[in-house]
C-alpha cells in the first residue's frame, strides 16, 4: 500500500557531537574526527571552541545525540570529563555516551572508563576504527 | 481544539523532533496534533549566500527577542553529504549571545538529500514546536544558491541576506533568491561597498514596488480599476504577495537594511521590520493566503513522496531500484527515453 510505504520508518542517522571543552585551542583532530564521521554517513554537530561542561550537555540535548566525542588536548580530562558524566546523568541523559579523544596518559584510562567515559582513542588512532566502534556500539544503527 | 502543551522540557522536545524527523516512535500523532493548533508560531525564515552571516544574524536576532520573555525556537539546516548523506552541521558555532537564555532551543537539521534550502520535514518540525509553545521558530537555510527559494512559502517573513562584494547590479536584479524576500539586509556594512550593494537591491525593487520601504497606504486619489491593470505575470505574483497601494488599502514595500550582525549594530531595526512584516501580513490577509500556500505545497510534497517511495533510494546509495534498472539500461544503450520509461513504470503502478 502506498501509505505504509511513505510512513515506513526511515533509517535514523547516528548523531554525534564533536565537543571542545576549556581552555583548549586547537581543533584540527576534532575537524578531522568530524570530517570522518560525515564519510561514515553520520551527522556530526561540532561546538566550537572552549566550550563549558554545562553548555556542551545542553547542546547534546537539544540536538538528540547518540554520542558526545571530547577532543582534549589540555591535560584536564580527569575533571572535565567526569563532570560532563555527572551533568548528563542530573538531567535524565544517561544514554548519552562519551567518548574521549587526543591526549591522554595511558594510566589516566582505566579511571576514565570507571567514570562513565566509554572509550578513549589516543592520537594516531583510525578514523576506520572510530566509525568501527560507533557502528557496532550504536543500538539502532 | 488542543491548546499548546506546556512548555516541555529540552529532551522532550528533542526527542519529538527526532520522532518527526525519522519517521519514528509516533509521530503521526505529533503531527495530528500540531496541525490542528488554532495558531502556529511565527516563522521567520533567513536566507542568503554562503558566509553571508545567516547563523551570526539568527543568534543576535534570538537573543534580541528572548530578552523580552518570548520562547523561541532555532531549526539550522545545513547539506547532506551527496555520497555519504551524513553532514557535519556548523551552525551552533555562532550560538553565543543567545545561548544563555533557557526560552531557547537551537536544533541543527542535515538538509538528508533534499534540495531547495531546506529539509524535507521543515513545516512539520515548526507545527511540532508550535505544539511545544514557541512562540516563534526562525529557520536558517543552507548557504543559498540563486534557485533555493523554498523558504518563501515556509516562512511567515523571510530575510534575504546579501553582503558587499558578491556582484555587481545584475545579481541584484537576477530571478529567484532575489525575489523571494519580504526584508532585505546587507549584512557587514561596515566593509566598503556596502552601500552599491544596499543600492543595487534597492534599484532592483524599484522596478517592481512603487512606494516607501515598509507599509504603504493607498495613495489617494491614484485607485486605478483593476480591469485596467495590465500586469505581467512576475509583477501580478509580487502584488499577491506584497499587495500594491495604487488599488489596495496597504501595501508592503521590502526594507533594505544595513546591518553588522557581529557587533548586533541594527538588530533591533531588523526585529522591528519583521514585526511590521508579519503585523501587515496577518491584517491584509496575506498570512492566510501563504499558510494556504504551505499546506497545499505540504500536500504535493507527502503525495510525491508516497508516489515516488517505490523508485527512490537512501542518500549515498549507489543502487538502481529494480523496477527502473531495466529502464536505465535501455536508456543508456539508446533504446528508449526517459520519459517512455517514466510512462511504462507509471501505467504498471496503475495496473498494480
Amino acid at each position: 500500500m502506498a501509505e505504509a510505504t511513505a510512513n515506513a520508518p526511515r533509517s535514523r542517522r547516528i548523531r554525534v557531537l564533536i565537543a571542545k571543552i576549556g581552555l583548549d585551542g586547537h581543533d584540527v583532530g576534532a575537524r578531522v574526527v568530524a570530517r570522518g564521521l560525515l564519510d561514515a554517513g553520520m551527522e556530526v554537530i561540532y561546538t566550537g571552541l572552549r566550550r563549558t561542561p554545562e553548555q556542551v550537555v545542553r547542546a547534546a540535548i537539544e540536538e538528540d545525540v547518540d554520542w558526545i566525542g571530547v577532543s582534549t588536548l589540555s591535560g584536564a580530562h580527569m575533571t572535565l570529563l567526569p563532570k560532563l558524566r555527572r551533568l548528563l546523568d542530573e538531567q535524565g541523559a544517561s544514554d548519552i555516551r562519551i567518548l574521549a579523544g587526543g591526549i591522554v596518559p595511558q594510566e589516566d584510562i582505566p579511571a576514565l572508563l570507571g567514570k562513565g567515559v566509554a572509550q578513549v582513542f589516543l592520537s594516531g588512532t583510525s578514523i576506520a576504527e572510530i566509525v568501527d566502534y560507533l557502528l557496532a556500539q550504536t543500538a539502532h544503527a | 481544539m488542543p491548546e499548546a502543551m506546556p512548555p516541555g522540557d529540552r529532551r522532550q522536545i528533542a526527542r519529538a523532533i527526532s520522532a518527526v524527523e525519522n519517521r519514528s516512535d509516533g509521530y503521526q500523532s505529533f503531527l495530528a496534533q500540531a496541525y490542528r493548533l488554532p495558531r502556529w508560531a511565527d516563522v521567520i525564515g533567513i536566507t542568503g549566500p554562503p558566509g553571508t552571516g545567516k547563523s551570526t544574524l539568527m543568534d543576535a536576532l534570538t537573543a534580541h527577542w528572548a530578552a523580552d520573555g518570548a520562547r523561541i525556537a532555532i531549526l539550522a539546516i545545513d547539506p547532506s553529504s551527496p555520497y555519504s548523506g551524513g553532514a557535519v552541521l556548523g551552525d551552533r558555532i555562532r550560538r553565543t549571545r543567545s545561548e544563555g537564555f533557557e526560552n531557547t532551543y537551537f536544533r541543527s537539521l542535515s538538509s538528508r538529500g533534499h534540495l531547495g534550502g531546506l529539509t524535507e520535514t521543515a513545516t512539520d518540525l515548526v507545527a511540532v514546536l508550535s505544539l511545544f509553545g514557541f512562540q516563534r521558530v526562525i529557520i536558517e537555510t543552507v548557504g543559498a544558491g540563486q534557485s533555493d527559494v523554498e523558504i518563501h512559502d515556509t516562512a511567515d517573513c523571510t530575510v534575504v541576506l546579501t553582503v558587499p562584494g558578491l556582484g555587481d547590479g545584475v545579481q541584484a536584479s537576477k530571478a529567484g533568491l532575489m525575489e523571494i524576500g519580504d526584508v532585505f539586509v546587507v549584512n557587514k556594512a561596515d566593509l566598503p561597498g556596502a552601500d552599491d550593494a544596499a543600492l543595487d537591491v534597492e534599484r532592483a525593487l524599484a522596478a517592481v514596488y512603487s512606494g516607501q520601504p515598509g507599509v504603504n497606504l493607498r495613495r489617494d486619489g491614484a485607485a486605478l480599476p483593476p480591469a485596467s491593470r495590465a500586469l505581467t505575470a512576475g509583477v501580478a505574483a509580487l502584488q499577491r504577495r506584497h499587495g500594491d497601494p495604487r488599488w489596495e488599502d496597504s501595501a508592503w514595500v521590502p526594507p533594505v537594511l544595513r546591518l553588522v550582525a557581529s557587533e548586533n549594530r541594527q538588530v533591533p531595526e531588523l526585529a522591528a521590520a519583521i514585526d511590521a512584516f508579519i503585523a501587515w501580513s496577518e491584517r491584509s490577509e496575506r498570512r492566510r493566503r501563504r499558510t494556504r500556500e504551505r499546506a497545499y505545497a505540504q500536500v504535493v510534497r507527502a503525495l510525491s513522496a508516497m508516489l515516488l517511495a517505490p523508485y527512490s533510494r537512501e542518500p549515498g546509495s549507489e543502487e538502481i531500484p529494480a523496477s527502473v534498472e531495466p529502464w536505465v539500461d535501455r536508456i543508456v544503450a539508446g533504446a528508449a527515453s526517459p520519459l517512455e520509461a517514466a510512462q511504462a513504470l507509471a501505467k504498471d503502478r496503475r495496473l498494480q
